[in-house]
């Protein structure tokens, strides 16, 4: 009677469209990967490993110089930058917030506005704020610093390392807002017994904050590597098309989509694998090591 | 430590806390005196404050960028979006849920799964184009509700673990069909996460920048974002016509934002958390 009841007819929408903007897309990009599809092919015929093959051919031969090489290796320093920095800045953050601080709610707030809002007002002021002779720029000549100043949208590494600066300043307050939400899930006797037990700081942090931290550490990680991955709008945005060294695997999906579909397409295809082979043992590994309370 | 020393570094971290808020916000200054000074002024691309305040560059936003079409354009999307993927998303979830068997998780882990990988957009662009709606509204009405699903289901059914059986199995004995006892039982008892999804639901939507990018084709379809291009390109940007556009297009979330925040903050990570 149960089941008869729950019927799953009322799925029918919900996976019904699901199925058709995400399952559905993923198995024709997958066979478009190993087609020749172009916009100026008047057929399309099945090429075996052919797209995959110049794809990680260029990798190989030009490395970050080649936009499939950049393309590769960009994505790993945003999602490097992203896993360290603004993961160690944010718990720092949400333990401030966590404090019975008068200003905490209004910083919490502060710090989560840019999270909400779209990527175009980020990525357009600090844009303008670095670029060539901009005020950062400024700033460094009136520190005395003019050795310091770079070409913040346009040198090789450096753009990269611009974008997956202002990546981080965009979503630090979202990060920190998902370890005070575990912060505040720990008990208070936790920290009573840490207290009787004579903890420091340091070892109250260490052995008893950090281990119960364990999901809002795992959610953070696997967000800000599969975001960083995916990253396009930003990189769009910030540095365009202009320059080989500065793509990432979507912009470059982005560059051929009306041209080589199936090249791009096993580009995506590339791009999914990487994804699910980094987030699934990582997700097990932290996983496994989450207390349960 | 002693008093005056907890003290000391109480007002510390409550002054570090301000400034920090300050910087973050820094460039969202920027985008707004920048939106208020003449082209010649904007040039120089400064913090300084605006010699006269020149509302006129929102005038002409209005005029020049037919922003007034992309606002509604994305109202069009932007609600028939929060809309149905509330209904739809909760109803899966709730089936799913209150199923508990096998097969409901192999399913719910199917889709919970989508929330990993990066979409495929040509092919959705083909899928789209084949069933004819590629560069039309629905289009990309339809690539969120199916897009959105994975996020929704999971914070929909973290949800409703706490909503107690026993409330529909007093419907159910009372003879109520399935769709009543949903609508008129449980959904009220949704509101706090409805209101959660639809907010997120909302400015995922209004915000969004790639969707339209890869599925709308005519400029007389465009959402608020990409308006931006009418005044960005190779020849010259106007920068005084883009922050005043990029302000307008923030408008509306810093509304919702600043009025029902606590919904947003508490809301988006509780999901996650559970997740």
């Amino acid at each position: 009677m149960k089941k008869k009841y729950y019927s799953y007819i009322y799925l029918i929408p919900g996976i019904g469209l699901y199925v058709l903007m995400f399952l559905l897309p993923a198995l024709v990009g997958i066979c478009l990967a190993f087609t020749n599809w172009t916009s100026y092919n008047k057929t399309i015929d099945f090429i075996g490993l052919t797209n995959f093959n110049n794809f990680f051919k260029s990798v190989i031969k030009n490395g970050i110089n080649s936009r499939e090489g950049a393309a590769l290796i960009n994505p790993f320093i945003i999602a490097f930058i992203a896993i360290t920095i603004q993961n160690g800045l944010a718990l720092g953050l949400a333990l401030l917030f966590n404090g019975k601080h008068r200003m905490s709610n209004f910083a919490r707030s502060a710090f989560f506005l840019p999270s909400t809002l779209s990527l175009l007002i980020s990525g357009y002021s600090f844009s303008a704020i670095l670029s060539s002779g901009g005020p950062f720029d400024q700033l460094l000549k009136f520190l005395g610093m003019d050795w310091a100043i770079k070409g913040w949208l346009t040198d090789k590494w450096i753009c990269i390392l611009t974008v997956a600066f202002v990546n981080t300043w965009i979503w630090l307050g979202f990060t920190a807002a998902i370890y005070l939400a575990g912060l505040k899930a720990i008990p208070a006797e936790m920290y009573e017994a840490a207290d009787i037990d004579g903890a420091g700081k340091w070892n109250k942090f260490k052995y008893v904050i950090l281990p119960l931290l364990g999901p809002s550490i795992t959610t953070n990680v696997i967000l800000t590597l599969v975001g960083s991955m995916k990253m396009f709008d930003l990189v769009y945005i910030m540095i365009g098309q202009s320059f080989d060294y500065a793509f990432t695997m979507n912009t470059l999906v982005y560059y051929w989509k009306n041209e080589t579909q199936g090249y791009a397409s096993a580009i995506s295809v590339v791009l999914f694998i990487i994804v699910v082979l980094m987030a699934i043992p990582i997700l097990r590994k932290l996983r496994s090591r989450e207390v349960q309370l | 430590m002693g008093v005056s020393t907890k003290k000391q570094a109480k007002l510390f971290s409550e002054i570090f806390l301000v400034l920090a808020s300050l910087v973050i916000i820094v460039p969202f200054y920027f985008a707004i005196i920048n939106s208020l000074k003449t082209p010649g002024e904007v040039i120089e691309l400064s913090f300084k404050l605006p010699n006269k305040l020149v509302f006129d560059n929102y005038v002409k936003v209005f005029n020049e960028g037919n922003v007034l079409n992309g606002f509604k354009n994305s109202i069009y999307i932007a609600i028939p979006s929060v809309f149905f993927q509330l209904l739809i998303a909760s109803l899966t979830a709730f089936i799913l849920q209150r199923r508990a068997t096998r097969t409901s998780t192999m399913i719910y882990n199917f889709v919970v799964f989508g929330l990993i990988p990066s979409g495929f957009l040509i092919p959705t662009v083909l899928i789209l184009k084949s069933i004819h709606l590629l560069g039309t509204n629905t289009g990309l009405l339809l690539t969120y509700i199916g897009g959105g699903m994975p996020f929704m289901v999971l914070l929909f059914s973290g949800y409703m673990k706490n909503i107690p059986r026993e409330i529909d199995e007093s419907a159910i004995v009372e003879g109520c069909s399935l769709p009543r006892m949903f609508f008129t039982v449980i959904f009220p008892q949704l509101l706090p996460i409805l209101m959660t999804g639809g907010i997120i639901c909302f400015m995922g939507t209004w915000n969004d920048f790639t969707g339209p990018l890869y599925y709308l084709n005519k400029t007389g379809k465009y959402t608020l974002p990409l308006s931006v291009y009418n005044f960005v390109s190779q020849y010259g940007t106007r920068w005084e016509l883009v922050y005043a556009d990029l302000v307008i297009i923030a408008l509306p979330v810093i509304i919702v934002y600043a009025s029902v925040q606590k919904y947003i903050i508490d809301g988006m990570t509780a999901g996650a958390v559970k997740g």
